[in-house]
Formats: structure tokens, C-alpha cells, sequence
């Protein structure tokens, strides 16, 4: 399931640990995580800032969008607005990047 | 006194309006996620659609269409001027109203239909698609299009198992008790017993309750729940103690610990994973059996309709007797289906807007069903 599929991209990345779709995404780190394992080259993981929120969302989705061809589903704004992200949007959207990785040939799936 | 009355009143409103306003915030969010998404796969239509406002552009139902299309990749059929497609009929009229909460729960739906799943290949998944579409032209009155069936199944499917999985965690597991469904399991109360220690360990000796019968368990389960946790009665000792007790009434008050205590224990298991909040189940578990209520209705509707047209029709009597007898199976189909979603909900005995629709137009189609029963036979 998907869940777990973001917990094993995750795993090796510090200060990460999803354990649903909607706290465990609320400062970004983990959305630039799970970009970070796909196209490390995209940007410095270590650099990040749990505390700007914002930010961390702006390049997680920016980067996925131009590298995996993901579009931003999610508004950084409302992100930040909620208490906690909304679990529907977030799981739409990393189902999203998932399909695009997938086109991509980034992930492989059984067939 | 009355002063004290009307301020509780009106904190009261203050409280449902900050959550109207918290609802209404999330709605909002949703909407826009959606339809961004929605737009993403539009896109790729030739030529390409849009969707600006989600609510008014789903009701005729074109876009839609058009999004399942390029979803699953496959052409469907549509008929020119219709309002609705059939294979969505279920929510004919709530889509054509533009109700929020309907339009972003069918689009939720669509979203969980279309995702990949790493185990499954895509193309095992269009074929419910592909066969649903053709039996969109039969005239059965009968039970939901397989696409929806299948995607309800699922939507149940993935409620149960995390309430399942949040019993065996949170409660069963320290006792050495294994969960595997909502029925025959929870018969001896002890898997009651092991959720209400999990949340107050005070209350019940894990051992004693081996000792004791079924319905001693089942009652000083309830009642320590009902009395020292807070959460009604919904079950009788009587309807748990059977062979095959009824899963969707355990599962509902199951459901009602959840809500009520999602983290039972003072700590959570190393690696526990939470796959939906458990709030979210909750809320899955109404919607799913809104859903459930209203695809009943659609389908009263229609039998309604089929009643009165063979009442009025010519056509031999050998004809009327057929379609008497089709009648008649779905008909004794849909009652047993429909029998527990028509109990009334909590001690109070009063039966949700939905249910009492629904009873209300069960009623008339039973009515008019004597009727033709009665002018057929003679």
C-alpha cells in the first residue's frame, strides 16, 4: 500500500517518519524526502528547515513537478493553514507523483 | 436557570459553528486539491477540458465521463443530451444539485478506483470497467453497476480492515487474542472486554473474563462502556451470542470506541503504523454506509417506476407472470440486504433523514408491490 511504500523511500532519511498522510507531512520534510530519493541531485537534503514549512513544500513540489512531471496538486497555503494537512489531498497527491514515477520508469511495478 | 439554559445554548452554537467553519475550510481544501487533479488528467483529452468550478461543472456530467475515459483509458459510452450516465447513476441527483460533500466524495472514490497499486497490474483493474459499461444498457433493475459494487466493496473493504488492524494493535495483541472479522470472533465478549481494559485496565480482570460465559461478558462489557466510557449501548448480549452475529452492528460499535478513544494505551507500539487517521475510519464507515443507503433508494426509485409500468401495461398475462417473478427475487434480495441498514440506530430508536427516506419509499413500494401482487394473481 501506499503508505508503506513512502515509509521504505523514507527510511534512510533523518527526521522523517510517516506514519499517516496527514500530520507526518505537515512541516514538508517528508514530501522533500520522498522527492529527494528519486532526484538527489535536485537539491540539498541536509540544508532543509523542519521549522519553514512553506518552503520545504514549495520545492518539494516544484521539483517533482519538473523532473517527474507531477503536477502541484497541493496549495503550500493550505498546507500551512490547516492544523494538519488534509489526509484525502495529500494521499491524491502522492498517489499522483507515484503514477508519474511510474511513467517515468523510475518505479517498477508487477505486470 | 433560564439564563444558564441559553448560555449553554449559545456556547453550543458557537462550538457546531467552529466546526461548520473547520468543515467548511476542509471542503474547500478538497475542492481545490480535486479539481487540480481532475484538470491534470482532463488535460489529456483531445481536445482538452477543464474544470473551473467543481460543484457546477460535474452536473451534466460531460467532464466526468470524459475523466473516466482517460483514466482508464478506454471509451465509454455516453448518450448525447442525457443529464447522467448511467454508470454513475447512483448519484443522479445529488450530482446534478451539486452537492459538495456528494461531488467530493464521488471524486474520492474515483481517485481510490484509479490509483496503481504495486501489487495489482493496471490492466486487471479495467476490466470491471469494460464490463460494466456494457451492462449499462440492460434494463435490470437490479443491483449497482460493478464498477460502483466493486468500488463500494473496496471502500468497505479498506474501512473493515483498518478498524480490524486498530483492534488487533491497540487491544487484542496484548492478550493473546487474534481478530480476523467482525462477527463469530466477538461472540464470547471477549474481545469486547479486551478493548474496554485497553482503554481502562482498571475496569476488567483479563483473567476472570476467560472464566465466564458469553453473555456475562458481552453484558459487563457493554455496560462498563456504556456507563464508565461513555459510549452507548448498540448491541444486545441476545444479537452477539449467535452462531453468525451481525458484522455491520459490531462493526459500527467498534467504530464507536475508535472515535471515541483512538489511542487507547499510554504508548503506541514501536512501528505501528496508522495507514488513515482514526478519525478518518469513522468517517469512512458513515459515508460508506450513506452511500450504501442511497444506492437503495436510486434502486426503489426504479422498481417503483417498473411496478407501475407493468401494472398499466398490456402485454399477456404469462409476460406480467415473468416479470412478477423477476420482480418478486430482487425485491426479497434488496429486503435482506436492507434489513439492518433499516435499524434504528441507538436506544433512542429513531432512524436517520436517510433511512427514514429510504424506509418511507420502501414502504410505498411494498404497497403498490401488494397491489400488483394482488391484481396479478387474479
Amino acid at each position: 500500500m501506499l503508505l508503506d511504500w513512502c515509509r521504505a523511500k523514507t527510511e534512510p532519511y533523518e527526521g522523517v517518519n510517516i506514519r499517516n498522510f496527514s500530520s507526518s507531512w505537515k512541516d514538508g520534510i517528508a514530501f522533500c524526502a520522498l522527492v529527494h530519493r528519486f532526484f538527489p541531485d535536485a537539491f540539498e537534503y541536509y540544508t532543509l528547515n523542519p521549522t519553514k514549512p512553506k518552503e520545504n513544500f514549495e520545492l518539494a513540489f516544484s521539483t517533482a513537478e519538473r523532473l517527474a512531471g507531477c503536477p502541484p496538486l497541493l496549495d503550500p497555503d493550505d498546507l500551512i493553514r490547516m492544523k494538519e494537512p488534509d489526509w484525502k489531498c495529500v494521499y491524491t497527491y502522492i498517489q499522483e507523483f507515484y503514477r508519474c514515477l511510474v511513467e517515468k520508469g523510475l518505479v517498477k511495478t508487477k505486470k | 436557570m433560564d439564563q444558564r439554559k441559553d448560555g449553554r445554548k449559545s456556547s453550543l452554537n458557537l462550538v457546531s459553528g467552529f466546526f461548520q467553519y473547520l468543515r467548511d475550510e476542509q471542503e474547500a481544501v478538497q475542492k481545490r486539491t480535486f479539481t487540480k487533479w481532475i484538470n491534470s488528467h482532463l488535460a489529456k483529452c483531445k481536445p482538452p477540458l477543464e474544470v473551473t468550478d467543481l460543484f457546477e461543472d460535474i452536473k451534466d456530467g460531460v467532464r466526468l465521463l470524459a475523466l473516466l475515459e482517460v483514466l482508464s483509458g478506454q471509451r465509454l459510452p455516453c448518450e448525447q443530451g442525457r443529464r447522467k450516465i448511467k454508470l454513475v447513476n447512483v448519484h443522479a441527483t445529488d450530482i446534478a444539485d451539486g452537492r459538495p460533500s456528494i461531488v467530493l466524495g464521488l471524486v474520492w472514490t474515483v481517485i481510490l478506483y484509479f490509483q496503481i497499486e504495486e501489487l495489482t497490474s493496471n490492466l486487471t483493474s479495467l476490466q470491471p470497467l469494460s464490463t460494466s459499461s456494457s451492462s449499462v444498457e440492460s434494463s435490470e433493475a437490479g443491483s449497482p453497476p460493478p464498477m460502483k459494487r466493486k468500488v463500494v466493496q473496496r471502500f468497505q473493504g479498506g474501512a473493515k480492515k483498518a478498524l480490524l488492524r486498530w483492534v488487533q494493535s491497540n487491544a487484542a495483541q496484548f492478550h493473546g487474542l487474534q481478530v480476523k472479522d467482525f462477527g463469530p470472533s466477538w461472540r464470547d465478549g471477549v474481545l469486547f472486554q479486551s478493548v474496554v481494559h485497553s482503554i481502562r485496565p482498571d475496569l476488567v480482570d483479563m483473567e476472570e473474563v476467560r472464566r465466564r460465559s458469553n453473555r456475562e461478558n458481552l453484558e459487563e462489557a457493554f455496560s462498563l462502556a456504556e456507563n464508565q466510557l461513555g459510549i452507548p449501548r448498540l448491541l444486545d448480549p441476545e444479537d452477539v451470542d449467535v452462531d453468525k452475529p451481525d458484522e455491520k452492528s459490531i462493526m459500527t460499535y467498534v467504530a464507536q470506541f475508535l472515535k471515541h478513544y483512538p489511542n487507547p494505551g499510554l504508548c503506541e507500539a514501536d512501528g505501528q503504523q496508522d495507514e488513515f487517521c482514526p478519525g478518518d475510519i469513522e468517517q469512512m464507515l458513515e459515508r460508506e454506509e450513506r452511500q450504501m443507503l442511497r444506492e437503495l433508494k436510486v434502486f426503489l426509485d426504479q422498481l417503483e417506476r417498473e411496478v407501475l409500468r407493468a401494472q398499466g401495461s398490456e402485454g399477456s398475462l404469462t409476460d406480467k407472470y415473468q416479470e412478477f417473478k423477476s420482480f418478486r427475487a430482487h425485491f426479497e434480495m434488496k429486503r435482506k440486504q436492507s434489513e439492518p441498514l433499516l435499524q434504528p440506530i441507538g436506544r433512542e430508536g429513531k432512524l436517520s433523514v436517510d433511512q427514514a427516506l429510504l424506509k418511507q419509499a420502501w414502504d410505498r413500494v411494498s404497497a403498490r408491490w401488494c397491489r400488483s401482487n394482488v391484481a396479478i394473481r387474479s
